[in-house]
Parts: C-alpha cells; sequence; structure tokens
C-alpha cells in the first residue's frame, strides 16, 4: 500500500522559484502597493504624458493633441527668454544655496554651545520657516515698497540716499532683492538642521585639536565641517534642487519682473502653461528643469562623495 | 321651458367642483413634476460686496424657477484662468460661467468647442437688441455670438478737481499741458498721476488709451479685429514714446513706478498725493468710497498730437457664457436672460457698481456722480455717435500681452526704446495670431 504525502508545500526545495520568491516577498508588496499605487499616479504617470505632451502643440484645452515631433525641443534651445530664465536660475542656485549654507551654519555654531537666550534666538532665526513663502513674499513687497518700505527709510536715515531704490522695479538689482527675501526664509531651516547635525559633532576632537594647537578657523574647517559633511551634503541638494525649481516668492514679488528681470524657468514654464496656453511648450521646460535638478544634485553628491573618500 | 334633469345638473355641478378644486392641484402636481435641475455657476465675484449682489440676483432667478438650483463657485481672475480650461474639458466644469472675453480666454475655450454660440437664444430673448453693439463685439467669436457681457469698463484720466483747484493748477487736455502740469505739481509735493506698473498689466491700460487717440478708434478696431495695419508705425512709437517715456521723464509717475504695485497707486491717488490717475471704471466704487470729500473728475486722456480727437477707451471685461458641457442649457439661458433683466442690471449697477452694456433706463437708480459720469458716457455713446478706443489687452492674442507686460516696464527702465518695443509689439502680434 502506497503511503500519500499530505504535508502542504509552504516551504522547502519542492516549491517552484517563482512560488518561493512570492510567498518570500508578498507581505512586503502588500505593504509597498499603496505607496507604489499613488507615486504611478501622481508622479509617474503625469512624468510620462508630460514627455508625450513636449512632442505635441497641444493647447491644454482642444481635444485633438497634434504630434509635432522635436519642435517644442527646438523652439526652446532659440528661445532667448529659456536662457535668460536659465541664467537667473544658476545665480538663485549659485547664491541661495552658499548664502543660507553659510549662514545658517555660523547662526548654529554661535549657538552650538546653547548660550544664553538660546531658546530664544532659535526662535528667531527658525520663524521665517514657518510662514509660508505667500506670506513671506508680500511682507518683503513692504519693506521694499519705494513709497512706504522700511529699507529705503533705513537708507535715507543713515545717509545712505543714493543707494535707496525700487528694489523690485529696478531691473539691475531685482533677482537679488527677491533672492534676499528666499535667503531670508531659508535660513531658518538650515540653521536648525546644522544645529542638530552639530550636536553628533564630537568635543573631545575639538579639544584635541585645541591641545595640537589649532587656531579656531582650523578647527572649524579641519574638525568640524568633516563631521557635518552629510549634513551639508543634504542641505545643500535639498537647496539646489529648490534653487532649480523655484517658483512662489518670485510670483508673489514679481511675476517674473520687471522686463523678465525675475524669470525663472518655473515662472516661464507657468505664463507658457497658463497665459500662452502652450502646454506642449510648457512641458517641455518643465522635464527639461526636471533634468537639470537631477543632474546637479546628482553631480554634487558624487563630488561630495569622491571628497570625503 | 324644459327642464333640466337633475343627474346632469349633479354632474355639471360636481364638475364645475372638480375643476374649480382640482385645476389648481393638478398646475401643483404638474410643477412638482418638472425637472430638478441643478446649474453649476462659476464666476468672478470674490469681492464681498459683489458677491452679496450676485447671490441676490440668484436667489430671485431660483424663486421664480422652484426646481432649479444653482450651486455657485467664485474664483478670483488668475484662479479661474488656471482652472477653467481643464475643468470645462474634462466635463467637471461649470454649466455656466462668468469668464474674460478675448482670445487668449473665451477665444480658446471656443476653439476647443467648449462654449455654446448663444446666437439661437439671443434671437428667443431679444438680447441682440439690448447689449451695446461695441460689448457685442467683444464676446463674437468668428462672427458668432458667444457671451452676455456684464461688465463694460471705460479707461480715462481721474482728475481731483478740488486739489487742482486748490493748487491753481488746471487739469490738462493735451500733453504739452499735461508735462507742465506735472512740473508744477511735483513743485507743490505732489505725484502728480498715481500710475503704478507692479507686475505690469496696468502699463496695457496706459497704452490702450495713448494708441486708441494715435490711431483712431477706426484704424485701430480694423487692427484688433481685422489684423489690418501694423503696431510698428510713427503713430504706434508716439503712442509708447509719449506716455512711457515723455511723461517719466517729466516726473510724472511716482518713483520707481515698475516696483509700486497698482494698489498702491489707488492710495495715491485716494489719498490726495497724487491729483491725476489714468486708469479704469472698475475703481469708481472705491473711489467714491474713499473721496467723499472730493469732486472728482473723468475725462479721457490728454491729446497727444494735433488733430488728434480725445478718446475713451472701452473694453469689456467678462461675460456670461454657456460650456457646451451642460445638460441643461435652456435652463442656463433662462438664468442668463435673467441675470440682465431690468431688475437685476439695476442691482448689477446700483449694488455692485458694474457698467452694464444693456439698454435699461436707469435714470432713476441712485447712485454716486463718478458713476453717473460713467453711466451717461457708456449709454449715451450709440445714440451720440461717440466711438470708442479699444482696451487692447482684451482683444489681443497671449504673446501680445505678455511683450505690453515686459516691454514696457523696460522702456520705464530705460533698457528699451520706444522703436524696439513697438517692433516687437509687432512681432508678438504676427506670432499670435495664427493661434487666435
Amino acid at each position: 500500500m502506497s503511503t500519500q504525502d499530505l504535508s502542504f508545500p509552504l516551504s522547502g526545495s519542492s516549491l517552484s522559484p517563482g512560488r518561493r520568491w512570492w510567498n518570500r516577498y508578498r507581505a512586503a508588496i502588500f505593504f509597498v502597493l499603496p505607496a507604489l499605487f499613488l507615486y504611478t499616479v501622481f508622479m509617474i504617470y503625469p512624468f510620462v504624458r508630460s514627455i508625450y505632451f513636449s512632442f505635441t502643440d497641444w493647447n491644454g484645452v482642444r481635444p485633438v493633441k497634434n504630434w509635432i515631433g522635436l519642435d517644442n525641443w527646438r523652439e526652446m534651445l532659440q528661445d532667448p527668454f529659456v536662457w535668460l530664465s536659465l541664467r537667473h536660475n544658476v545665480t538663485w542656485v549659485v547664491i541661495g544655496t552658499i548664502a543660507p549654507l553659510a549662514i545658517g551654519l555660523m547662526l548654529a555654531i554661535l549657538l552650538w554651545g546653547r548660550p544664553k537666550g538660546f531658546t530664544l534666538f532659535r526662535t528667531m532665526f527658525f520663524m521665517p520657516q514657518v510662514l509660508s513663502a505667500v506670506v513671506i513674499g508680500i511682507i518683503w513687497n513692504w519693506i521694499y515698497n519705494p513709497l512706504f518700505g522700511n529699507l529705503n527709510k533705513m537708507l535715507d536715515a543713515i545717509g545712505l540716499e543714493e543707494v535707496s531704490r525700487g528694489w523690485l522695479g529696478d531691473p539691475d538689482v531685482a533677482l537679488l532683492a527677491v533672492l534676499a527675501a528666499a535667503i531670508w526664509a531659508t535660513i531658518g531651516f538650515v540653521f536648525v538642521v546644522f544645529l542638530a547635525g552639530l550636536q553628533n559633532v564630537s568635543r573631545d576632537l575639538l579639544e584635541a585639536a585645541t591641545i595640537d594647537g589649532a587656531n579656531s578657523w582650523q578647527r572649524f574647517k579641519d574638525v568640524t565641517v568633516p563631521q557635518l559633511s552629510n549634513v551639508i551634503n543634504v542641505v545643500a541638494a535639498l537647496l539646489l534642487i529648490g534653487g532649480f525649481n523655484v517658483f512662489d516668492i518670485i510670483w508673489v514679488m514679481t511675476q517674473g519682473g520687471p522686463a523678465n528681470a525675475t524669470e525663472v524657468i518655473a515662472t516661464l514654464t507657468y505664463k507658457e502653461a497658463f497665459t500662452q496656453n502652450k502646454i506642449g511648450y510648457a512641458s517641455t521646460l518643465s522635464l527639461v528643469m526636471t533634468f537639470i535638478s537631477l543632474v546637479a544634485s546628482v553631480v554634487f553628491i558624487r563630488l561630495r562623495e569622491r571628497q570625503e573618500d | 321651458m324644459s327642464r333640466v334633469r337633475p343627474w346632469i345638473a349633479t354632474l355639471a355641478g360636481l364638475t364645475l367642483l372638480f375643476g374649480l378644486t382640482a385645476g389648481p392641484l393638478l398646475q401643483v402636481s404638474d410643477t412638482h413634476a418638472q425637472e430638478a435641475v441643478e446649474l453649476r455657476v462659476w464666476d468672478q465675484f470674490t469681492d464681498p460686496e459683489e458677491s452679496v449682489v450676485a447671490d441676490a440676483i440668484y436667489a430671485a432667478f431660483t424663486e421664480a424657477n422652484p426646481n432649479i438650483t444653482i450651486t455657485r463657485e467664485a474664483f478670483e481672475t488668475d484662479q479661474m484662468r488656471d482652472t477653467v480650461n481643464t475643468a470645462i474639458s474634462s466635463g467637471t466644469g461649470p454649466d455656466v460661467i462668468f469668464y474674460d472675453a478675448g482670445p487668449g480666454y473665451a477665444g480658446i475655450l471656443v476653439e476647443a468647442e467648449l462654449l455654446l454660440p448663444l446666437t439661437d437664444y439671443a434671437a428667443e430673448y431679444g438680447w441682440t437688441e439690448e447689449v451695446s453693439p461695441s460689448a457685442q463685439e467683444g464676446t463674437t467669436i468668428d462672427g458668432v455670438f458667444y457671451g452676455m457681457p456684464l461688465q463694460t469698463d471705460l479707461i480715462g484720466m481721474y482728475s481731483n478737481e478740488t486739489l487742482i483747484a486748490q493748487e491753481g493748477l488746471t487739469t490738462p487736455t493735451t500733453l504739452d499741458e499735461l508735462i507742465a502740469f506735472c512740473g508744477a505739481a511735483m513743485e507743490k509735493g505732489y505725484f502728480p498721476i498715481a500710475f503704478a506698473n507692479n507686475p505690469g498689466w496696468e502699463g496695457f491700460h496706459q497704452y490702450s488709451m495713448t494708441i486708441s487717440q494715435m490711431m483712431g478708434p477706426d484704424a485701430l478696431r480694423a487692427k484688433l479685429l481685422n489684423n489690418e495695419g501694423s503696431w510698428n508705425t510713427p503713430e504706434g512709437i508716439t503712442a509708447i514714446q509719449s506716455f512711457f517715456v515723455d511723461l517719466n521723464e517729466a516726473g510724472c509717475f511716482p518713483p520707481d513706478v515698475n516696483a509700486i504695485p497698482y494698489e498702491d497707486g489707488n492710495t495715491l491717488f485716494f489719498s490726495g498725493q497724487s491729483l491725476l490717475h489714468t486708469t479704469g471704471s472698475w475703481i469708481v466704487g472705491d473711489i467714491e468710497e474713499a473721496m467723499g470729500d472730493y469732486e472728482i473728475g473723468y475725462q479721457p486722456f490728454p491729446v497727444i498730437a494735433e488733430g488728434n480727437e480725445p478718446t475713451w477707451v472701452s473694453g469689456v471685461g467678462s461675460a456670461y457664457y454657456i460650456t457646451t458641457k451642460t445638460e441643461h442649457a435652456d435652463e442656463a439661458a433662462l438664468l442668463i436672460d435673467h441675470l440682465f433683466s431690468p431688475p437685476s442690471v439695476e442691482k448689477w449697477v446700483s449694488e455692485a457698481r458694474y457698467f452694464v452694456p444693456v439698454k435699461v433706463d436707469l435714470s432713476a437708480v441712485e447712485i454716486g456722480p463718478v458713476n453717473r459720469t460713467v453711466l451717461d458716457i457708456l449709454q449715451s455713446a450709440e445714440a451720440e455717435g461717440l466711438a470708442f478706443g479699444y482696451n487692447v489687452d482684451v482683444l489681443a492674442p497671449p504673446p501680445f500681452n505678455e511683450m505690453m507686460q515686459n516691454g514696457f516696464q523696460a522702456v520705464i527702465a530705460g533698457d528699451k526704446t520706444a522703436e524696439q518695443q513697438a517692433a516687437d509689439l509687432d512681432a508678438a502680434w504676427n506670432e499670435g495670431m495664427p493661434a487666435s
């Protein structure tokens, strides 16, 4: 009489590789699925659609989307406003990354030893971070206002009348004026992250460096900064990406004006899409913006990693 | 004499009784049998005062038509421009929309066949006889009437007559007088003209005034509606030069005018810090509210060159449209007819201070003096053969408007000449025309 194997094939070498893989990962897959679904619907699908739109002349409402090949890409390369906007973006990224990093780090180091008034200063420095870009834009519009703005009043009061001007109306300084407002708003975030990062910096190493005769700058440069490198990487990458995608504060303060002096790729994209009704062309610009942010971030992180090695 | 049989008399009596009692009941049940309709209406009445007026007018409509309910959503203009295209095309938009006229706005929706031609309804309700011809032009695309214009604006120059007289000055009627006026007003501590050009759209209206006068209404009409002629002409260059260069150099504007928001410019005029304000009739309500102690004049922009006629500028702001996605076009048309009925128009004019371009006797409506001036000009224009200039941005394609916004700022900043701007405007027009 033959015996029948009644055991349930849950595990063991009798299972097919596919079945084994499924048994091993199915729980993980079920956990990932909701997020994957959302990511696909709100990120992957729109991204793929944007690629498609960039090859069409769609105006956003017309049912027909004519395939125009590389025309949008060619137009972009010949569009002087794209290059102007890119130049502004580069200015924004360079100054808008270095300035908050430097100022935020300096403030964090000043408060590292928890001096008197630590909580007050920390709250003050972080305060702009809790304000929305719209509020920040409105506040700084008032500060810069040539009729009643406090900046010009202050400059006049200290005898610098010739420096006073319509900060947001002068094409030569408008971008820097908006950038200053954005830097003020960003410093709080950078400061708090650095302050947290500094808690992991070894004070023993600093003391050892002091005993070895290192001065303050050398201790900062050779001991503190290397230990903060991961934090610097993350913050710089975020600022870089933010710099290439900047839109809200510029839109609130100048809408890219005066005379395109504060135009960046994001404001140009918005105008092309919703004012000029050129969704196809705007999709092309948005893809370029994504690509540049991606490349800049990857290059920056790789450089930092190489430096660490 | 024959007698009526008792059963016939009884039957007749019952029939009469039934007729008297059941008739109204049947009528009621007929009303209940009417299909319940929900109309989704999108408008731009976010100002609390205007919103209350709109609510009251919509409520009067639903009261008269109990089977119809209105679901109203109010949007800021920019917000509506961002959402309307995708909302209507995806079928989630409104049945009736109060939206900007012009090729860049309603024109795009017409091109995508998302707005319903109103020709048949206009004939049925007699709208085309009621609406002024110039306002109809603003909502007529390719010869088809699409929208009922609710808001017509007049653009000209406000003057604070009280302060001008107090300072021993005279309201200028020519460009030379205006330049001299600016010098005198500056000496007395005023910002002569309350012009403010951040973010730049206010320049549209200044250009509309000067180009309307320099080209003349007929030539401008031919350019805007039939694409005949050019923007890059000696007249076109003078239109730019006179306002954005000559007046700027004469110190007529507040300092750093590109940096001053439009609302701050208004405040300069309301507070008596400026004597003149070149802008549209949409601020009449604010003027009457804020400047009750002053006598305010309103006139066309001063004559720029000898032989020119003083020219008012007029343009349709927004209009009511019916979308093609609606399943209740008849009810939507009924609503629009109600919105332009005499009682509604009275409300729009007297309470929301809108200038509705329809033939309604508004002589008995109680409104302020500046409001009355504007209304009289708009209403009497047709009878008096007064030709209005055009609010250019309403009828221009988007690239042209973009060039106006950035280009005039550049001219004011000294980064561009009037000649370059005229050439750039012409190029932007030609770029935008095929799509429009």
